[in-house]
């Protein structure tokens, strides 16, 4: 990992506090810090940093989280049991289904839109407003509708 | 896995299937460790409270997709870890560290701010400067330095690789040396 005369970067000692490096990497550092004050200076800077670590307060929570937690679950989402996962051959009714509706709409579908050739418009009853006998035929046979009678 | 984390699975099981009793043992198991890691992750005992409920009603809610192969407590801190990540990132105090891992500058020159301070002198300037460091430094250097995780957790954790880790603990490391030292000087310690 290092070679005479050369300072291994701070990744090489960070992992050494760590006993994280591999044994030959961890062989290398030992013979390179037995001659480099400098690295051995900077191990023993991480290693009171690591101490100073864990002289920092220990923070607990003074109660029970677990009720408050447990007394706010039913207003959480329930969890809900992984759904069982369906085999291929368990899809085929279901896929036949599909597929046979889906083929009759689409033969009614052409049908109606003029597969015959011929596209037909729609047809609209027309609506007379205006009629020449009044609703209800109440006039038929009285003068007075007509005017002239008197 | 250890003792301890096959009954936290155990619990997450049965959790899992609807056992709230269960999963208020888990809960008690966890509270410390994860309300102690968002304090110190958000600076705010207030945050780092409502976090933590967060977090366990986010991992209720979540336990249908947990599988037992993942270890309960690491998948816990991912959790809490997001949420306090949201909180942050909501308040525009998530930055990228980019510093280089090299060696401190303190080493270089042969003195070292640990050893001119007190205990409670170093406690107080390594509060302030965790407080200071960037969260992405600050959340690793928890994990590893208060959790003890080690790196394939913390990869686990913070979905990293554990090359990545072990990087950024350098950096962060580095990171924090670099400003105890100015701070150390600041306050006329040296």
């Amino acid at each position: 990992m290092t070679e005479p005369g050369t300072c291994p970067r701070m990744d090489g000692l960070s992992a050494y506090v760590d006993d994280a490096l591999a044994p030959t990497e961890r062989t290398a550092l030992d013979a390179h810090l037995a001659t480099c004050p400098v690295c051995g200076a900077a191990l023993a800077e991480l290693a009171r940093l690591r101490q100073t670590f864990r002289d920092l307060p220990d923070e607990k929570l003074a109660f029970d989280l677990g009720a408050v937690v447990l007394g706010r679950l039913p207003a959480a989402l329930r969890p809900v049991a992984p759904r069982p996962r369906r085999r291929l051959w368990q899809l085929a009714p279901v896929s036949l289904g599909a597929a046979a509706a889906l083929a009759t709409g689409l033969y009614l579908g052409a049908l109606l839109s003029g597969a015959a050739g011929v596209v037909q418009p729609p047809r609209l009853a027309a609506m007379a407003v205006f009629d020449a006998v009044p609703p209800g035929a109440v006039c038929l046979g009285q003068p007075s509708c007509y005017g002239g009678a008197k | 896995m250890t003792e301890d984390a096959q009954d936290d699975n155990a619990l997450a099981g049965r959790a899992r299937d609807g056992d709230r009793g269960a999963f208020a043992e888990l809960v008690r198991r966890h509270q410390d460790r994860v309300f102690r890691f968002l304090l110190r992750l958000t600076g705010s005992r207030d945050d780092a409270l409502d976090l933590a409920q967060d977090a366990f009603l986010r991992a209720w809610q979540a336990l249908p997709g947990w599988r037992p192969e993942a270890k309960f407590g690491t998948w816990l801190f991912q959790i809490a870890r997001n949420a306090a990540l949201d909180l942050l990132r909501r308040r525009g105090t998530v930055e990228v560290a980019t510093e280089p891992a090299a060696l401190p500058e303190r080493s270089r020159r042969g003195d070292d701010p640990f050893v001119r301070l007190d205990g409670a002198q170093r406690v107080r300037l390594l509060e302030r400067v965790l407080a200071e460091l960037s969260p992405e430094h600050r959340e690793i250097l928890l994990l590893r330095e208060i959790e003890e995780m080690a790196y394939d957790e913390i990869a686990a954790t913070l979905h990293l690789t554990e090359g990545t880790v072990k990087s950024r603990l350098a950096r962060a490391r580095t990171a924090l040396l670099e400003r105890f030292r100015q701070l150390a000087g600041e306050n006329g310690h040296d």
